[in-house]
């Protein structure tokens, strides 16, 4: 070896140790990220509320109190709005229907006014009045039956969200007639994921997961900087999924009538009803999701968009472009539009189509 | 004499191959990592039941298992789950409305039904507990619908 090789090698060595001492470095750093993830405390609550099965995991500093006060809301909020315990401001409501008027709470009244500017958009694909039609068809119970023509004739003069009445001034609700009920489990879901967002967001915490019986919500990202994946369920096989989207602060809301259904004399009869008909809705599509940064909006609108169908939910996202929608159609398509591109990946062999309006 | 023919500066195969060989050293370890996360993601998974919250059986699902069945009397109704090489499933169930029957087969760790009459849940999972908040199955972290 020659001095000049020598000095050289010398030269590549000391390089080379620089390099050597960066990787180093850079493999630590690394592995410490990815380690962050471990050391940082986490809590899941898992328990039974609004007829589902509901979960919340936080990550955080605080993440033990952030799932205890986000299932408390839940809570709270089923006490508030259930159909079911009698002493809900909604079963007052209903327990008064057709004669007297009912003062609700301010938060309660909203929620209720919301959801009648959105029957009044979706021209009564959404209807919280429904509850009777459910009744009918044995979904409230789970004793499932065909009602007759005459039963359907009868319950559709006991709904319409045109006869249910708001009082601004005392926040004050009515249903208009006798034997009408309403029923904010299409929307109450949605309402309480807001709520448990806000709550979350108050205390101390790197990442949250909420899945309010399929109902998902994210906020934040992962410890590693990664997008939270959320799956939606491909209703022609529930094993499979849809496709996968990444999701950062963001609810994932998704209606099919292979949730809940029955069958009779070979036919299939979903839970997801078309108030105009009193019927299971003939909607040429099997599940819709929406993904939103507002909860109640997208719990409301997967359902009114199921309702509509394609043609109609395609046209009403025409008009609202900071919606995300997930629809299978009945043929196996899946129609994606076009904002979620890049962000929501197809599971391989499906075949998917991007809108981007009419 | 220009900047590179001065010996401290000249950058020769040497230094290349050094470089190339310290760079692998690096990355090696990363890949051999990612590669055992990877083989621990579609590791074996076992079918759990809970009844009120409390586990009350736990089935390891593997390939060309027999089917294994279990029943649980939940106040004197009957709740049955099975558990074969192509997931877990309840078989029957007294309660009214037979959500839970009618979801049909799960197979991969996250997935879940649901029996809200009789708080019974039936979920897959990883053999081993993954502490991981964002990790409850197949790179999923949760399941919409």
């Amino acid at each position: 070896m020659t001095d000049r090789t020598r000095f050289l090698f010398r030269k590549s060595a000391g390089r080379g140790g620089v390099c050597f001492v960066c990787l180093v470095l850079a493999f630590s750093f690394s592995a410490c990220a990815d380690n962050a993830s471990i050391s940082s405390p986490s809590a899941k609550v898992e328990f039974f509320a609004m007829n589902t099965l509901m979960s919340i995991e936080v990550r955080g500093a605080e993440a033990e109190a952030a799932v205890a006060a986000g299932r408390d809301e839940v809570y709270r909020l089923e006490r508030l709005l259930s159909r079911t315990d009698p002493k809900s401001e909604v079963s007052a409501i209903n327990t008064a229907a057709g004669s007297e008027w009912t003062e609700v709470s301010e938060e309660t009244f909203s929620l209720i006014q919301t959801a009648l500017l959105y029957s009044e958009e979706t021209e009564g694909a959404f209807d919280i009045t429904i509850a009777p039609v459910m009744d009918l068809w044995g979904f409230s119970s789970g004793e499932h039956r065909v009602p007759d023509d005459a039963e359907i004739g009868s319950v559709l003069e006991r709904i319409g969200y045109e006869h249910l009445l708001l009082d601004e001034t005392g926040f004050r609700v009515k249903l208009e007639n006798p034997g009408m009920s309403m029923d904010l489990g299409a929307v109450a879901k949605g309402y309480a994921g807001d709520r448990v967002k806000e709550i979350i967001k108050q205390f101390d915490f790197e990442t949250a997961l909420i899945n309010l019986g399929g109902n998902v919500t994210v906020i934040g990202r992962k410890p590693n900087g990664d997008l939270l994946r959320v799956a939606i369920t491909d209703p022609e096989n529930r094993q499979q999924y849809l496709g996968v989207l990444g999701s950062e602060d963001t609810h994932v809301i998704t209606s099919g009538g292979y949730e809940r259904f029955f069958e009779q004399d070979g036919k299939v009869y979903i839970h997801i009803m078309d108030p105009e008909t009193a019927r299971p809705a003939q909607s040429d599509l099997l599940s819709v999701s929406v993904i939103d940064s507002n909860g109640v909006r997208s719990d409301i609108l997967s359902t009114a968009l199921f309702v509509m169908g394609r043609e109609e939910a395609i046209r009403y996202w025409s008009g609202h472009r900071d919606l995300g929608l997930v629809m299978a159609k009945v043929d196996g398509e899946v129609l994606v539009s076009k904002n979620l591109l890049g962000t929501f990946r197809v599971t391989e062999g499906k075949s998917v189509t991007y809108f981007d309006g009419e | 004499m220009t900047e590179n023919d001065r010996p401290g500066l000249r950058f020769g195969f040497r230094d290349l191959v050094l470089i190339i060989a310290l760079a692998m050293i690096g990355v090696i370890p990363f890949a051999v990592m990612h590669n055992m996360r990877g083989a621990e993601k579609s590791a074996r998974t076992v079918a759990v039941l809970t009844i009120a919250g409390d586990e009350v059986w736990r089935c390891a699902i593997d390939d060309g298992m027999d089917p294994v069945e279990y029943s649980a009397d939940i106040d004197g109704e009957i709740f049955t789950v099975i558990a074969d090489s192509t997931g877990a499933r309840v078989n029957h169930s007294d309660c009214p409305d037979k959500i839970c029957v009618e979801t049909g087969t799960i197979s991969k760790a996250g997935q879940t039904v649901v029996c809200v009459p009789f708080r019974a849940v039936l979920r897959i999972e990883y053999a081993d507990d993954d502490p991981e908040l964002t990790d409850v199955g197949d790179a999923i972290d949760a399941i919409s619908g």
